[in-house]
């Protein structure tokens, strides 16, 4: 059998995850020319250049693309045996947990979660990027975090999800809104004036827009905006369309209302995905049962809530 | 024919329509883009680059394998038409007059975190109840200088921390505060004062856009009086502090307003800070070429006045 170092192949496939040397030197906690140099090992023993530099990055040639395909599931099971900590004590854990999330998740979860972390895992710390609602962007983010909480569909084989979310769209008003008495009908939503922001498609329109336009209607947005941040307020005439979980927590602070659409909407979806090399870390677990469990709750107390209002 | 290092013969008359497709074939690099950029077909603008070279009397462009390349001379060309064009554009923009109440289109704005969620708000409303078709599209940025600046060259009206502009920018205060630590209401570790040791020990959160100053500058005065903190906890997005804050023993450095602002929200305390910082200020920023802009112009004054209003109800 020929002489390779196996290390060799994850550099290779780090590179490849992060379409970039120098990223994935970052990630390896080596330099960036000793990736070149393992790099160039591998291209030698392989007889192949392995990496072209294309403008989304390096990327893989059909060889290599092969070649990951079988040894890649073979890293992954090492990686998962080593992180399997079965022994793991969450007081002396020290990890930089890192998380891409969508603002939505991180309101919702975010909180809670470091409340427990601070109660059980004080060493540790919790570093949170945003991902937006796009599929792609969570099966990106999930080479190079330990958790992304986002939108999953597709996912390559080596990454898993639950969903944690599923929720129905409600529009979220000031209480004494003019323009909107006990129900709203499809002319009056497109007349509102709305503030737009989530789930915005390549060409600004989102799915509303796409279903109002099939009724012959369309709606002026006086705002556009890319982030979180509180525009429909007690004193503001914008509406928005939200999922109702995130419209009962805006509720309880501000003088606000929620009136049912006009039309139906696919639920808003939320998932929790993971790289499968995580399934066995006792570390990992306990962030994926503290998630779980956060979003459990919330879906229990909305359920009392609406019980009791009834 | 002209030698490439002369300029064009005064006589010569350029079709200005030509220099903007000019201008589109240099950035994109591509006839077919180019194209869908102007919103022309692309035999049109294979037929404007034939006039192009026909009256300047240059290639301008050559196929290579990245697709089209420019040659020197439209190099040398476009910076000086790229110049004029964004000077036609502004005198025509200038010239029409602004009237908010029928004015159709769209306005950029760019905003740190402090601003989106303290003052925005209400600069949103109070524009749409004088502009009811002007679009407001709002985008977030962080704190550094460059950042800033291509934010206003693109003719955003930028709201930033960051006071060193440079000669191109305009920039006018709008506020100017202390620093605070917030912490949830009956925090164990901390009573009436928070000393330097404390602040370094008890767990901070911080947003990973504001990382590029103020938390750095926390760090290195923190450091060059040999101390360190510990971060447990980085944020996308400001607007979540006061949860994480109220929901743990978490403490985050704030300028004072936001600190009210947040305790509003939740159960939250808030003290000195024990690091003398410079004061947090919020400036209103664009650039020079749109003084005269008459929807940029109009935004100043709005932003002027609503920031009097936020600052006084405050």
């Amino acid at each position: 059998m020929n002489t390779l170092d196996l290390n060799l192949l994850n550099v290779l496939a780090t590179v490849i995850e992060e379409k970039s040397v120098s990223a994935a030197a970052r990630r390896l906690h080596i330099t960036q020319p000793a990736v070149s140099g393992a790099l160039a090992r591998l291209r030698e023993f392989i007889g192949d250049p392995l990496l072209v530099k294309k403008r989304e990055g390096m990327v893989p040639t059909p060889r290599a693309a092969e070649l990951m395909q079988s040894a890649r599931a073979a890293i992954d099971d090492i990686q998962r045996a080593v992180n399997a900590d079965g022994a793991f004590d969450p007081a002396r854990c020290e990890v930089e947990f890192r998380m891409a999330a969508t603002d939505c998740i991180v309101q919702l979860v975010v909180p809670q979660l470091v409340a427990a972390m601070r109660a059980e895992m004080p060493l540790a710390s919790l570093r949170i990027t945003r991902v937006d609602m796009e599929p792609q962007e969570a099966t990106a983010a999930a080479g190079a975090n330990h958790l992304v909480m986002a939108v999953a569909d597709k996912l390559p084989r080596n990454l898993r999800s639950v969903q944690l979310i599923a929720e129905d769209w409600i529009l979220l008003s000031r209480a004494d809104h003019p323009q909107i008495g006990a129900k709203v009908s499809l002319a009056q939503y497109a007349e509102l004036p709305h503030a737009v922001g989530m789930m915005l498609n390549n060409d600004g329109r989102t799915r509303v827009d796409e279903m109002l336009a099939s009724h012959g209607l369309a709606r002026f947005a006086p705002v556009h905006m890319q982030t979180a941040f509180p525009i429909v307020n007690g004193r503001s005439d914008f509406v928005s369309t939200v999922p109702i979980i995130l419209a009962e927590e805006r509720k309880r602070l501000e003088q606000l209302k929620t009136t049912e659409l006009p039309f139906r909407h696919a639920p808003f979806r939320q998932h929790m995905i993971w790289h499968r090399k995580y399934d066995d870390s006792g570390m990992h677990r306990w962030f994926r049962a503290h998630v779980t469990r956060i979003c459990e709750s919330l879906r229990t107390s909305r359920q009392r809530e609406a019980a009791a209002a009834e | 024919m002209t030698s490439r290092h002369m300029p064009l013969p005064k006589t010569r008359k350029v079709d200005l329509n030509l220099l903007t497709v000019l201008d589109a074939l240099i950035e994109e690099g591509s006839v077919s883009r180019a194209a869908t950029r102007l919103r022309v077909t692309q035999p049109a603008v294979s037929l404007s680059l034939a006039k192009l070279r026909d009256q300047i009397g240059d290639p301008l462009f050559v196929r290579s394998a990245r697709g089209m390349e420019p040659t020197e001379r439209a190099l040398e060309l476009v910076q000086p038409i790229r110049a004029a064009l964004d000077k036609m554009r502004d005198a025509l923009d200038a010239a029409r007059g602004f009237d908010p109440a029928t004015f159709r289109g769209y306005a950029l704005i760019s905003a740190v975190d402090y601003a989106t969620h303290l003052y925005i708000p209400a600069l949103a409303q109070h524009v749409h109840e004088h502009a009811r078709r002007l679009q407001q599209r709002i985008r977030r940025i962080d704190e550094s200088a460059p950042m800033a600046a291509s934010a206003a060259a693109a003719n955003n009206l930028v709201f930033t921390h960051c006071g060193e502009t440079g000669p191109e920018l305009r920039r006018q205060r709008l506020s100017s505060e202390k620093w605070k630590v917030i912490f949830r209401r009956g925090h164990p570790a901390i009573g009436r004062r928070l000393s330097l040791q404390q602040y370094c020990e008890l767990p901070h959160t911080i947003t990973l856009m504001n990382d590029q100053n103020t938390p750095r500058l926390i760090d290195q005065m923190l450091a060059e009086r040999g101390l360190a903190r510990r971060i447990a906890v980085t944020l996308p997005n400001s607007v979540f502090i006061p949860m994480v804050n109220a929901a743990s023993d978490c403490i985050s450095t704030v300028p004072e307003r936001l600190a009210r602002f947040y305790r509003r929200y939740r159960d939250l305390e808030m003290i000195d800070c024990p690091l003398p910082l410079p004061p947090a200020e919020l400036f209103l920023v664009w650039h020079r070429r749109f003084d005269a802009h008459p929807v940029n112009r109009w935004l100043r004054e709005q932003a002027v006045l609503v920031a009097n209003q936020v600052w006084s109800a405050a």
